[in-house]
């Protein structure tokens, strides 16, 4: 286990890598998630079919495969970009179509009810949804978003295959380097589970007061 | 907007002019979208049919492909079929009266689930073959697969347990049952038949983890996305190989996921507790991959 | 209500059992196992020898089959061919070869299990007694003569430096340095590049060559490293898209990988190969196989002690 301690700032590098490519992965699948499912409830129908078909199609291919088609498709199509902020889109678009699945059921949590408590108080659509639908609906959706986010901590490993430098990456390279993958495969796992054990624990807890509340 | 709340009255001629011309607009956005994907593509010649023709023979990959499929859908089966009994171990080790199983049963489900899978299935592979025996990389993927998984289960179904209430387990404990016979014969068939349709989607997540196999190990599982790389090797068109290869999942758990949807609304429709938000199977808790 | 719980998780049970049962011939041997194929033809018809008992050489005809770990990935030198699960390759060819040795040269790819030894596993494959041998563009040093044994050598490669036709700015290994370069985790090509070129930018590695190419042709490094046969193969696959700059910078010699200590075995193998090499199966091997290049068949180097 000294071989742990011994590049300590490796894993530090490491682990500063993981979290802004979680960072940054979630903002850009939140943004995702929530235009997405605005589309699926909007009444345009080109706009629906286009969010479904984004949701189908992204929520049932690996991760892996969006990750190896980014880094040498985009390419053909005449951009590059580094690995790291192609695992960074590979993420967010494939985070994002779990997103905008959560948001929309979040909306539909929101009794008729309200809405049509809104109406007859004679609010128009944009600001029922401001006022009354989506501070409801956010309510319901923050547990789960949790939930999606601890997700994503685990799946920002497999970005290691495209060469990004995160936890894993750098003890991939460590283990090949020391030939003792073992204790450096451990010492890894310790570096994840400081952002996911207390993430998990928040989780729960939001989920216990939200059951309170409803 | 089949399931989802009526946000604003029907509407009226403005309203309807404003669908159709945003109908308009975002149709002519999507193909011109769609068209500078397709120019781009052409100009570095990925749409030369040259490097597509050989991907719909069988001879040439149709055969080599699916036997990578098969292996696929073995790993997924394997796995899920081992993570079904180290789940509700896990489970009954979380519930138990006795602390120090409780404790332990805890902890450990809670760290497998903290775990990536990637790993999980990189550190099966290097402890069993350094300390334990020598084993195939399918063998490799299945366990780290099912240790990971077997946690996720031992979660759900707790949860689903939990959703029951407690009058079920007051109930059994007061016709005189014991703790566990409470479990294992009341609580536990209710979650499992609540819970199927988050286990069938976990089943579709599985079917993607397997893919890990394929970039982790090595040498790799000979599945779908493994042979898929080396058939792009082989013919020097990596990019189709890859695109036919996602389609070929996407098929396949496209499917098994409509058939959660069907198992859902049929569960909706006999009134029972709602699942919890975070395991509602539609937002799979855990999106791992 | 009996004990529905066994009713749900039957099925899952049942699929997984049977799932795990079925097809256990062609996953348990996972990306290992070929089907027979058109093995190397000999020169003069080698039958099936006799060996003292306890060698290794006895054992594995006794046991029928050999196992041989190449690589499935490596165009010229060890590819898996999709349409019909053959292995082939200069490295392949010798390993059928030496197997004639064993089994005679009937239907010799009946008696050749290759199993897929990427650079980082071949030591492993080796010690833990997954393969007999390993002929895997496997170069000789001393650092892996601590663990096994090597038999050979029989190529000598040198590492060399794949670019973009059009690029002149790479002229050898000292202009790599600050440039993108790219190779394999674990293998020698990337630790002697980090030595020759310190300041060589090697944030970029792949797990197989193969991506390291792709990423050279869309721009996302500048330079590709290693083996100059394997780098041959890349170039025979992308004629007029990528070129070797030509100049070797390293003493690759490729060696026949064996357990460590067993001398009787190396002792055989070499000897096998100074055969193959006489007779005239050696040249035939590599025109049929790397030879398409165009590169006549080397001189064989001389066999280590």
């Amino acid at each position: 286990m000294s071989v742990v301690f011994d590049n300590l700032d490796i894993y530090w590098a490491g682990f500063r890598t993981t979290v802004s490519l979680t960072a940054y992965s979630f903002m850009l699948a939140l943004a995702i998630g929530v235009v997405v499912a605005s589309c699926k409830v909007s009444p345009v129908v080109p706009l629906r079919a286009f969010a479904t078909t984004y949701v189908n199609i992204v929520r049932n291919t690996p991760l892996t495969v969006h990750l190896i088609l980014l880094l040498f498709g985009l390419p053909k199509l005449g951009i590059l970009l580094g690995p790291f902020t192609t695992a960074v889109i590979a993420l967010g678009i494939y985070t994002g179509a779990f997103v905008a699945e959560t948001v929309r059921s979040g909306i539909n949590t929101v009794g008729q009810g309200q809405v049509e408590a809104a109406r007859a108080i004679g609010l128009p659509f944009t600001s029922t949804l401001r006022l009354v639908v989506l501070p409801q609906a956010l309510r319901a959706t923050v547990a789960p978003l949790g939930s999606l986010l601890s997700a994503l901590v685990r799946n920002s490993a497999v970005a290691y295959v495209i060469s990004v430098l995160d936890i894993m990456g750098r003890a991939d390279r460590l283990s090949v380097l020391t030939a003792q993958p073992i204790p450096v495969l451990i010492g890894a796992a310790m570096a994840y589970y400081v952002i996911t054990i207390p993430l998990a624990f928040a989780i729960n807890a939001l989920d216990n007061r939200q059951r309170i509340a409803r | 907007m089949s399931d989802g709340l009526v946000l604003a009255d029907e509407l009226g001629p403005r309203g309807r002019r404003r669908v159709r011309i945003a109908t308009a607009v975002s149709l002519v956005l999507l193909a011109a979208l769609a068209f500078v994907i397709v120019r781009r593509f052409q100009a570095k010649g990925q749409l030369d049919w040259d490097r597509w023709s050989m991907l719909f023979s069988w001879e040439k990959s149709g055969h080599f492909l699916f036997d990578g499929l098969l292996v696929t859908l073995k790993a997924a089966l394997v796995a899920m079929a081992l993570a079904l009994v180290l789940g509700p171990l896990g489970t009954f080790g979380r519930l138990s009266p006795i602390r120090p199983v409780r404790v332990v049963a805890t902890v450990l489900v809670e760290l497998l689930r903290a775990t990536p899978l990637v790993l999980m299935i990189y550190f099966s592979f290097v402890f069993i073959s350094r300390y334990l025996f020598d084993l195939s990389p399918f063998w490799y993927l299945v366990t780290g697969l099912a240790l990971y998984n077997g946690a996720v289960i031992a979660e759900v179904f707790r949860a689903g347990i939990a959703a029951l209430g407690r009058g079920q387990r007051e109930a059994g404990l007061a016709i005189g049952l014991s703790e566990f016979q409470v479990q294992w014969r009341i609580l536990f068939p209710q979650a499992a038949r609540n819970m199927l349709p988050a286990l069938v989607n976990q089943l579709v997540t599985l079917l993607k983890d397997t893919s890990l196999g394929a970039v982790v190990l090595f040498p790799p599982t000979d599945d779908l996305l493994s042979r898929g790389r080396s058939l792009g090797e082989f013919y020097r068109n990596q990019l189709q190989t890859l695109i036919v290869v996602a389609a070929i999942y996407i098929v396949i758990n496209y499917a098994l996921s409509r058939v959660a949807r069907l198992l859902q609304h049929r569960r909706r429709q006999t009134a029972v507790a709602a699942p919890l938000a975070t395991l509602d199977p539609e937002l799979a808790g855990d999106a791992a991959t | 209500m009996r004990n529905p719980s066994w009713k749900l998780l039957v099925p899952f049970l049942a699929l997984g059992l049977m799932a795990s049962a079925c097809g256990g011939s062609d996953d348990d041997d996972a990306a290992a196992t070929t089907t027979a194929g058109g093995g190397a033809t000999t020169t003069e018809a080698t039958t099936e020898s006799t060996f003292a008992a306890g060698t290794t050489m006895a054992k594995i005809q006794a046991a029928g089959k050999i196992k041989i770990g190449t690589k499935f990935d490596q165009p010229l030198f060890g590819v898996r061919n999709p349409t019909n699960n053959e292995i082939e390759g200069f490295d392949a060819s010798i390993g059928r070869l030496i197997a004639e040795g064993i089994f005679g040269d009937d239907d010799i790819d009946s008696h050749i299990e290759f199993i897929e030894t990427p650079s980082k596993v071949r030591e492993t494959a080796i010690t833990d007694g997954q393969v007999d041998l390993v002929i895997a563009t496997y170069t000789i040093n001393d650092a892996r003569k601590q663990v096994v044994d090597f038999a050979g050598p029989y190529y000598v490669a040198g590492q060399d430096i794949l670019v973009k036709e059009d690029d002149d700015s790479i002229t050898g290994v000292d202009s790599l340095n600050g440039k993108k370069v790219c190779s394999v985790q674990g293998s020698t090509s990337l630790t002697n590049v980090q030595t020759k070129a310190p300041q060589a930018d090697l944030s970029i590695t792949f797990d197989k060559y193969s991506l390291c190419v792709e990423a050279l042709l869309d721009g996302r490094v500048e330079a590709v490293t290693t083996d100059n046969v394997i780098l041959l193969g890349f170039v025979d696959t992308y004629p007029d898209e990528v070129k070797l700059v030509g100049k070797p910078f390293t003493t690759e010699p490729y060696g026949i990988g064996l357990k460590k200590g067993d001398t009787a075995f190396k002792t055989w193998v070499n000897e096998r190969l100074k055969t193959i090499e006489d007779d005239g199966s050696y040249a035939e091997a590599w025109d049929d196989t790397a030879g398409v290049t165009g590169e006549p068949a080397p001189t064989p180097p001389p066999i280590a002690a």
